[in-house]
């Protein structure tokens, strides 16, 4: 199952900021950012905002309003919208957007869908402690905050510590991913981060929640991010590089028991579902855009795609090239580990460098001849098992 | 409906008069797990397990997550179990009212009846154990309404 008669058009990504106006970094409202994304995405397909007929974005970390997605719209000058949609699968959210985006341009609901991410995180207006709200209730404010959980940190660093005892995987391997992603991070533009550490460092970087340190964590920036889908019909009038959609999976809510387990994710049926429709094997991708809120993240990705066996992730990322000309390129855009973490747009990061490789513009991080890429979205660490949501993109350059 | 920022204050003056000023649970909206909290004051562990298919259940909730019933009885645990996973907490990003506690442990504690659940593991460091270190239940009675079930090695 492919999307046939849908194209991926246009992107667009915004500069990241930490909003901390004593280092002359600039703060921008969510509307600010929408706006920009907006305006970045459709320059870059070469479509006008009354082409659009379709809205969707996904739901930001921060506090909004009521009816956001329709506020958003109306803000940011989209009228006589026939379909508007939200995601809130946490990490997910980027790629589950875009199945169900190309599923109304596929099916003719839409011809034209923009679809726009962007969080604030880090606001100087607020609180740092109310800048991410307890749950009102529920699982996390009921059985974990109270017990000593300090938020997504403690939940993988339990997984990390998991993954290290049943499998042997070791700190210097989990510090090859993240190295390694920083090296191309500085091959980005749009990456927060631009200097390079070495594995001496990364195990010298503060102890957050052991074992996972500082250098294991993304930090929150602002940023904003945009694709837009089409018609293929409405592609061949436009100037532009398509990427087609080959192949999707999702996976959610991926084990119900009452001892689950923590070192496996739901991108195992994702990815099968994701390669089965796109009738590949993981291994003719030419790269993986995994999403990464951690390293652990990654290494277990590499693993439930079928890239290596399940518990040999650490072998896999020692013995193979991870960056953009090597074995298997892995997260060429420095990764949320590097560009930073705009809330729940952080998924943007992956999808859009997947993207941006298959049109050859990857410039000093292009990976060579990249035909095909693998993109994936994981969200909801705080429920339950870890990770209940999970989406596996197969991309593929061209119509 | 109160907002946030009523729910913050209201739970913040719960705090304010219970001397207490970490995170607490918010349990009037979920009646089905009010033999868990009673339980856990009367220093007893309690898990629901579903009269229909068996399957044993942590956390409290309305119904079974496998088949859907309603038909749910509480079991006493022994509150023995194994450590999991464990985890040294040494920056409190999230909740700050714990960096007097820092360092503090934290772990997914395997209790024999079956059922995983997260928890601190007191007058412990990491130094003491591993995966599979036998741990009991501690209860730890933070305020007149509220006790958690905490672990110690055994």
């Amino acid at each position: 199952m492919k999307f046939n008669k849908t194209v991926i058009a246009g992107i667009g990504e915004t500069e990241k900021s930490r909003a901390r106006e004593n280092r002359g970094e600039a703060y921008h409202s969510m509307e600010e950012y929408y706006k920009q994304a907006a305006e970045l995405t459709l320059e870059d397909a070469g479509v006008e905002m009354n082409d659009v007929d379709g809205f969707g974005m996904i739901n930001p970390t921060a506090e909004t309003p009521f009816i956001y997605p329709s506020v958003m719209a109306e803000t940011i000058g989209l009228e006589d919208l026939n379909w508007i949609q939200s995601v809130d699968h946490g990490g997910a959210s980027a790629t589950s957007l875009l199945i169900q985006a190309a599923s109304a341009v596929e099916n003719g609901v839409v011809d034209t869908m923009l679809c726009l991410g962007a969080d604030t995180p880090m606001d100087p207006y607020k609180d740092l402690d109310t800048l991410f709200p307890a749950d009102p209730r529920g699982f996390t404010r009921n059985y974990l905050d109270p017990f000593g959980n300090q938020g997504p940190n403690t939940r993988l660093a339990l997984v990390q510590r998991a993954h290290m005892e049943q499998y042997g995987t070791t700190i210097d391997q989990f510090g090859e991913i993240a190295v390694t992603q920083r090296e191309h991070a500085v091959r980005n533009p749009l990456a927060y981060f631009d200097e390079t550490y070495d594995l001496d460092e990364y195990k010298e970087s503060p102890m957050i929640s052991s074992p996972i340190r500082m250098l294991d964590t993304v930090m929150p920036v602002n940023g904003g991010f945009g694709y837009l889908l089409t018609s293929t019909e409405k592609a061949a009038e436009l100037d532009i590089d398509p990427v087609s959609i080959s192949g999707f999976g999702e996976h959610h809510s991926p084990d119900l028991s009452a001892k689950p387990d923590v070192t496996t994710t739901g991108i195992v049926r994702a990815g099968q579902l994701a390669c089965e429709r796109a009738g590949i094997e993981p291994t003719d991708a030419d790269f993986f855009q995994p999403y990464d809120d951690y390293p652990s993240v990654v290494l277990m990705q590499i693993e439930d795609m079928g890239f290596c066996e399940k518990g040999a992730g650490g072998e896999f990322v020692e013995e193979n090239d991870l960056m953009y000309d090597g074995d298997l390129p892995v997260n060429t855009s420095g990764g949320q580990l590097s560009v930073g973490q705009a809330g729940m747009a952080g998924g943007f990061v992956q999808l859009l460098e997947g993207i941006r490789q298959l049109r050859g513009e990857g410039g000093e991080r292009q990976v060579p001849d990249a035909e095909y890429g693998i993109v994936t979205g994981v969200g909801g660490i705080s429920y339950k098992k870890n990770l209940q949501n999970n989406t596996v993109v197969v991309l593929e350059r061209g119509e | 409906m109160e907002n946030l920022s009523e729910i913050a204050l209201r739970v913040h003056n719960r705090r304010a008069t219970a001397g207490y000023d970490k995170p607490l649970p918010v349990i009037e909206n979920e009646p089905y797990a009010k033999p868990f909290w009673d339980g856990a004051t009367n220093e007893q562990l309690l898990f629901q397990q579903c009269e229909t298919c068996g399957e044993k259940i942590f956390f409290p909730r309305p119904c079974c997550p496998k088949c859907a019933s309603e038909e749910l009885e509480w079991v006493e645990s022994s509150g023995d179990g194994e450590v999991f996973s464990y985890s040294t907490v040494r920056r409190s990003v999230k909740f700050p009212e714990f960096s007097d506690d820092v360092p503090y442990l934290v772990g997914h504690i395997d209790l024999e009846e079956g059922i995983r659940m997260f928890s601190m593991i007191v007058e412990a460091t990491e130094a003491d154990i591993q995966m599979g270190t036998p741990v009991e239940v501690v209860f730890d009675h933070v305020t007149d309404e509220i006790t958690l079930p905490k672990f110690s090695l055994k």
